[in-house]
């Protein structure tokens, strides 16, 4: 059986007197991961270890049979990496970035220009190649992360947060490019805090909390212990009332909250809810959606319940 | 060299580009506007001749202090916020040695502090040379300017590696270069004694008198130099502080943490 391109061996790290990972041992494997955890529970910590951005206080990170250490890139050349935090080169236009990010793995002027090109039509951002990070969404500079995943033809994705702050739309098309690069038998890690995004495209998880793996296993197995809790979404909108009047004829709302500018529903179809949700986003009904995620916080109650 | 080649063109265009160009450019310019005002008040309209006041004030002026400035203006903010940002995951997440896109960065960071320094050069040669039109024939004028230059040059070089090495291995790069660039280069370098020796002011001062022939220069309370180094030792001396100040930030980004 060959090895998984991942292997983590009873890895820590520790900020001071902190712990921001301890003694994760697990092998990711070719196909989709979700890492799901609060925030705080060693999410990003795992994945700036995977990248050789800080060192392990303890532990080792075996990247394709090889064991990562300080001055060790080559790997990187099979990884693509998206950080958590939000992208901050701000005087540079979406094409010039890219490219400058081929052109640092060693591609040729021309060539970084094609895969600039062709990462930014992927991501749908092509329209604005010239439009400097400092101008765009939070939404489109998301996808301007995602898009300099896809310079190359990695094995590798290690996506940390990627829809945090994409409009539903946006959300729609990235989730269907990770299931697609999954579908190729890529090896995907992906973080987040919501177990709805995790739930929509993949059923293999690792679940971390304080630092700790707390679980691992299939979505179903896990799901089946959440129950049907209602779950909260933020509707954010120029017109809460009339997107919220919608919803309740669809029933597909158990309860709502408005404000000026947004709307709080609570729903038991989040499925149905945000396939609504979505074309509404298509009509420009709607600005952005945040999934309140209070399963994830009712999953750890349990699991913590069980484990103490 | 592609990986090199791309970073030192982003890095010289995000520092005479970017936001923080203005600031920088203020200082290049500052012996400009220092000579636009003697020139209109007449400094040089007959008592005085300016080319040997450039000698004696304006290039000084340059090493004490547009020299430190504009290394620091260069190649700090440009690294510091990468790493404030956590915008350096970009760079350091790519099948690239980390040496290389620093390296990009020195060389970027020379290059933008040579065209501002040849600007700033430039601009007070022309001003002094006008103002005192019987002044020395413009043979000796551009001789001197280039030599000026140049000197800047090997001084960024310097100045500019140890600015990196400190913006890669500490948080506090900028309170670490003032005291390094103005306490330890500029200050000590103008001490009497052989305290001045450590300083890499004194070296700058050897090539002054061997490229540019300048001996008797303005130094403030102090008494100048009266033997500063050769260009040979300076230039050993200055292009080993290049090469450990280097080393030491590759050594560094290889054990700084990304947060």
């Amino acid at each position: 059986m060959s090895q998984a391109p991942i292997r983590c061996l009873g890895l820590s790290r520790w900020y001071g007197e902190v712990q921001g990972l301890s003694g994760l041992t697990a092998d990711i494997g070719p196909g989709i991961v979700g890492l799901l955890g609060p925030n705080g529970s060693g999410k990003s910590t795992l994945m700036r270890l995977l990248t050789g951005q800080i060192r392990a206080s303890r532990g080792k990170i075996i990247l394709f049979g090889r064991e990562l250490k300080p001055g060790v890139w080559e790997p990187f050349s099979r990884i693509a990496y998206t950080p958590g935090d939000d992208v901050h080169f701000e005087d540079e236009r979406a094409f010039e970035f890219l490219e400058l990010l081929a052109r640092l793995s060693g591609e040729n002027a021309e060539g970084a220009k094609k895969r600039a090109q062709v990462a930014l039509e992927r991501t749908g951002m092509a329209e604005a190649r010239e439009k400097r990070l400092r101008e765009m969404s939070k939404g489109m500079r998301q996808r301007i992360k995602l898009a300099q995943t896809l310079l190359f033809d990695h094995e590798v994705f290690l996506l940390d947060e990627p829809l945090n702050g994409m409009d539903p739309i946006s959300r729609r098309t990235t989730l269907d490019l990770i299931r697609e690069l999954g579908k190729e038998g890529r090896t995907i890690l992906m973080a987040s805090h919501v177990l709805h995004d995790v739930e929509a495209i993949t059923d293999r998880i690792l679940l971390l909390h304080h630092g700790r793996l707390l679980a691992e296993g299939r979505m179903e197995e896990i799901r089946a212990l959440i129950g049907t809790r209602p779950r909260e979404v933020i509707v954010k909108s120029k017109i809460p009332q009339e997107v919220g009047k919608i919803l309740l004829e669809q029933d597909l709302a158990v309860g709502m909250r408005f404000s000026e500018t947004r709307l709080v529903v609570e729903t038991t179809r989040l499925e149905e809810l945000l396939g609504h949700l979505s074309n509404l986003g298509c009509e420009g009904k709607i600005e952005g959606i945040e999934i309140e995620d209070h399963s994830l916080e009712s999953l750890f109650e349990l699991l913590v319940g069980e484990t103490a | 060299m592609t990986a090199i080649r791309s970073i030192r063109s982003w890095s010289f265009q995000r520092a005479v580009l970017g936001r923080r160009t203005l600031p920088a450019l203020a200082v290049a310019l500052l012996p400009a506007f220092i000579v636009a005002i003697g020139a209109w008040n007449g400094a040089w309209d007959g008592k005085r001749d300016a080319f040997d006041d450039f000698g004696f004030s304006i290039a000084p002026l340059c090493l004490y202090f547009v020299l430190p400035m504009l290394c620091m203006f260069s190649v700090l903010p440009t690294v510091g916020e990468l790493y404030e940002s956590s915008a350096i995951s970009y760079f350091w997440t790519r099948p690239t040695p980390r040496w290389k896109v620093l390296l990009g960065i020195h060389q970027g960071s020379l290059l933008a502090f040579l065209s501002l320094t040849a600007l700033g050069i430039t601009a007070v040669v022309l001003i002094m040379a006008f103002a005192n039109s019987n002044s020395n024939p413009p043979g000796d004028w551009m001789q001197r300017a280039f030599g000026l230059w140049l000197v800047m040059g090997v001084g960024g070089a310097a100045y500019g590696a140890t600015c990196l090495f400190f913006a890669v291995w500490s948080k506090r790069s900028a309170l670490w270069s003032i005291g390094v660039l103005i306490g330890w280069g500029a200050i000590v370098g103008a001490l009497p004694g052989s305290l001045r020796n450590t300083s890499p002011h004194r070296y700058l001062f050897g090539l002054l008198r061997d490229w540019c022939g300048i001996e008797n220069v303005k130094s403030g309370f102090f008494v100048p130099d009266p033997s500063p180094p050769s260009a040979w030792l300076s230039l050993l001396v200055l292009g080993g502080l290049v090469t450990i100040a280097l080393f030491g930030s590759f050594a560094a980004a290889n054990r700084r943490d990304v947060n």
